[in-house]
């Protein structure tokens, strides 16, 4: 069995790098796979459908994986390599919007964040407003547990 | 001769419906019993018309007249005639005639099943719900007409080739479309709860049993999608957050969280406006739904169709939009007098007007199920916020900052896992809590179990598969993830989905064996006698837990399928074999084979597992005359652990070489078996209990004389 990669690397006679950028440590060899499938499955496939360049197995995503792939051996970051792609494709190439978007990023956040503010202010509020002196509350009528769950099963 | 019975037909449903949804509105102000009776014969006279012409379009199809516009689109001799019946919604202009009859037969389901109760709404339900007719007739009878007529040619081209290449064609699409357009009848019965003025127990009860009917057709369209996906489409997914999944998955999301808060007003008579607001937004965002699938402004893999139909949907759905908006600003009020004694008085609250913040304010006092319920609805709000916004965001900053961005699997899953999986530990909380207020020592005794279940899952889980939790949550691999650096090869999401499904499965299978004990406690049963009783007697409480296993075998099946899949691309000769953790393919050769719409390239592999034979497994490359493309068929083993998957890329040569995508996906098939478990918990949910059967059954005049 030869692996894909290994079989279209033999064609292709790009040299691995980028140009003006110093790529770090190479990682360790069983980490390859890992790190170029992570890589590609944030870059988009430019002739797919919203696929990712680690999903599709259009012609063009497996050269681009096969960069990705090399990019990683030679010690490039996710960052770098990122980088390099957003500058041959244009930004739409990342699958996840950069950090300046950041309204994208944070607006769920934001938007959580003050549903669970809305309700904790209730709790506080309706407890204050239900008991303003801080006398000790009179015990309500207790659900009673398995009366309730009779009923609820009998209904 | 088809063409002017079927543009007449749709002209009847166009008619039956615009004087039923004037006669509903008027029956529903006056309360006239002759106008109800009235609408009820124009609703009828819509749907018969509406299901006719679908007939009528079938019977062109397969007696090939060509003079219908449709026909001559879709029809071809040479396909087979199964395929020429369901070709009427493998295109546009027939999947919205396809639309009508759909809604032509829940208009008569509704109709009969209220001809004699609910008065006070259903007049005002059958006039919104015709008006929603209304817009869909002058769809099809205008832009839309499949029934306008051509000059025949001797042959057409056939259906789209995707139609023919999955038996899954055939029922993904009339089942999501039962989805899609059974939101209208809930929309349609919020409408009239707010234009009637009143909103009570009995009311919300059907409303969220018309909402769960669409809601499980979703549910089972949404996975049959993703099922067709992973068939067909060979990248060895089932969802990768394509805008037109996301837009199926919206109205799931905020159907799923009225099903719940309409528990709440029917229980306490609180969260009305909210529960309405979900109801109404479902329709809307299938609306919206229907819009970004149809109008080519998302680029999809599911979108086969784009026309000038676009524009007419924005139209539509701004229009019920700004109908909601309005109907909520002006008749919201009426809706929070004290109409039910009970929910008051379990209040402890008579006569004080009920707004919607003085009874969040109030339940959220209690800790009892509401407050799970409300997180809950919080959660699938979020959820809903962010999906909406990762699929306008590309819209926005094109047009406001003029860059071209992507939104896509990234993005969705750094948000989806932890709401997710929030989601799913809720599930566990909320059926062990009782309304109203929980005491902590019942807390203790509720929850001790679950939680010493899941710790135990999970450190099996670890110690097994060698995952460490706590080498993941290091400060060093935080900082690595903020600073988008490589992650280590841990899966701490599968241990949490672990965690949280464990927990949420023990305590909802608590909340059935907890029943039987009381009942052999109390009324001194026998074991077999409690389970029976148990199980039929509380259908609507045993329907949702088994709709919550259903969920936990999804969510398991999707963190096994995303944490430990592994695969390898190779390239063959025959005779050479490609592996993938314990399975192997032996490549045997390819051949040509002729059926009359395609030509198929077929790959042959010898399959095994661990030294075992498993047999012949044959992706295919199929070649359609209409597609310059071939379309790849890959080829999946299926077992209960996991499935092994061969995608073809290539085929060699005269068949001597191949490239394939070789893949094992952990635990998948649990995703197809979840649909049809919360398909079944729902079907149990709404079976109709027999003491209301009883109750509900009117007595004819004829028997009781």
């Amino acid at each position: 069995m030869i692996p894909l990669w290994m079989a279209t690397a033999a064609l292709a006679a790009e040299p691995v790098g980028i140009p003006g950028v110093e790529p770090g440590p190479p990682p360790p060899a069983d980490q390859v796979d890992a790190n170029t499938r992570e890589v590609a499955s944030g870059l988009r496939c430019p002739v797919c459908q919203g696929l990712s360049v680690a999903d599709s197995s259009s012609k063009t995503s497996i050269e681009m994986h096969l960069t990705v792939r090399e990019l990683v051996a030679a010690g490039y970051s996710k960052e770098q390599i990122n980088a390099f792609f957003v500058s041959r494709y244009g930004e739409w190439v990342l699958l996840a919007p950069e950090s300046s978007h950041w309204i994208v990023w944070l607006a769920p956040l934001l938007v959580g964040g003050l549903g669970i503010a809305w309700i904790g202010s209730l709790v506080v509020g309706s407890r204050k407003k239900s008991n303003p002196a801080g006398a000790p509350v009179a015990p309500k009528p207790s659900d009673d547990y398995e009366r309730q769950l009779l009923a609820e099963v009998d209904e | 001769m088809i063409s002017t019975l079927g543009s007449g037909l749709v002209l009847v449903a166009l008619l039956c419906a615009t004087i039923g949804s004037l006669l509903g509105f008027r029956s529903g102000m006056t309360g006239s019993a002759t106008g109800w009776t009235q609408t009820q014969f124009a609703a009828l006279g819509f749907a018969a018309s509406m299901i006719l012409a679908n007939l009528l379009m079938v019977y062109a199809l397969v007696t090939h007249d060509f003079s219908v516009a449709y026909v001559a689109e879709v029809g071809s001799r040479s396909t087979p005639t199964y395929y020429t019946v369901i070709s009427l919604w493998s295109s546009l202009n027939g999947s919205i005639l396809f639309w009508g009859a759909i809604l032509g037969v829940y208009v008569i389901a509704l109709t009969t099943a209220h001809a004699r109760t609910h008065r006070e709404y259903m007049p005002y339900t059958l006039g919104v719900l015709l008006a929603v007719s209304v817009f869909f007739s002058l769809l099809v009878s205008s832009v839309a007409n499949p029934f306008a007529a051509v000059e025949p040619l001797p042959d057409g081209p056939g259906p789209n080739p995707l139609l023919q290449n999955h038996w899954l064609m055939a029922y993904h699409p009339p089942t999501l479309y039962l989805g899609y357009v059974g939101m209208a009848v809930p929309f349609a019965m919020c409408c009239a709860a707010l234009l009637a003025g009143r909103l009570e127990a009995g009311w919300i009860a059907q409303l969220r049993r018309w909402l769960l009917i669409p809601w499980v057709f979703l549910t089972l369209g949404i996975t049959m999608g993703g099922w067709w996906s992973y068939e067909v489409l060979g990248w060895g997914g089932y969802w990768a957050w394509d805008p037109v999944e996301n837009a199926s998955f919206l109205p799931w999301l905020t159907g799923t969280a009225f099903l719940h808060s309409a528990m709440v007003v029917e229980r306490r008579g609180a969260l009305k406006t909210w529960t309405l607001i979900l109801g109404m937004s479902t329709f809307l965002l299938t609306m919206l739904g229907t819009f970004m699938t149809r109008s080519g402004v998302f680029n999809s893999v599911h979108s086969f169709t784009q026309s000038e139909i676009g524009p007419v949907f924005l139209w539509f759905i701004a229009i019920c939009f700004v109908c909601s908006v309005l109907l909520l600003g002006l008749r919201d009020h009426k809706l929070h007098g004290s109409d039910n004694p009970a929910w008051d008085e379990s209040l402890g609250d008579t006569g004080e007007k009920l707004s919607v913040f003085a009874l969040i304010g109030k339940i959220v006092t209690g800790s009892g199920r509401e407050i799970a319920i409300l997180l809950q609805n919080l959660l699938f709000s979020l959820f809903t916020f962010t999906v909406l916004l990762g699929v306008l965001y590309p819209l926005i900053a094109e047009s406001l900052f003029e860059r071209k961005v992507s939104v896509g699997e990234p993005y969705f899953d750094r948000f989806a896992l932890p709401i997710g999986l929030a989601i799913v530990s809720l599930m566990g909380v909320g059926p062990a809590l009782p309304w109203g207020t929980t005491k902590r020592d019942l807390l203790l005794k509720k929850f001790a179990i679950p939680v010493v279940a899941a710790a135990v899952a999970t450190a099996v889980w670890a110690w097994t598969s060698g995952e460490n939790l706590w080498g993941w949550a290091s400060a060093e691999s935080a900082w690595a993830w903020l600073r988008i650096e490589f992650l280590p090869p841990q899966h701490p999401y599968v241990l949490l989905s672990i965690a949280v499904c464990t927990f949420a499965f023990v305590a909802n299978l608590n909340e059935f064996i907890e029943p039987v004990w009381v009942r052999v406690r109390a009324r001194k049963e026998g074991i077999p006698r409690a389970v029976v009783q148990v199980t039929t007697r509380a259908r609507r409480r045993f329907g949702g837990h088994i709709a919550h296993y259903g969920v936990i075998s999804a969510v398991i099946a999707i963190a096994m399928s995303k944490g430990y899949r592994a695969e390898s691309d190779a390239m063959l000769q025959i005779g050479e074999v490609v592996t993938v953790g314990a399975w192997s393919a032996t490549f045997e050769g390819a051949e040509v084979r002729e059926e009359p719409h395609r030509q198929s390239r077929v790959a042959k592999f010898h399959v095994r597992k661990n030294d075992k034979d498993l047999g012949l497994l044959e992706p295919k490359l199929n070649q359609y005359q209409r597609m310059p493309e071939p379309i790849g068929t890959p080829a999946v083993y299926e077992t209960l652990t996991g499935d092994f998957y061969l995608s073809l890329i290539q085929i060699g040569e005269e068949g001597k070489s191949v490239s394939v995508r070789a893949m094992v996906m952990p635990m998948v098939i649990w995703l197809w078996i979840a649909a049809a478990i919360i398909a079944f918990g729902t079907i149990v949910a709404i079976w109709p209990p027999r003491t209301a059967e009883r109750v509900a059954a009117p007595v004819s005049p004829e028997v009781a004389a």
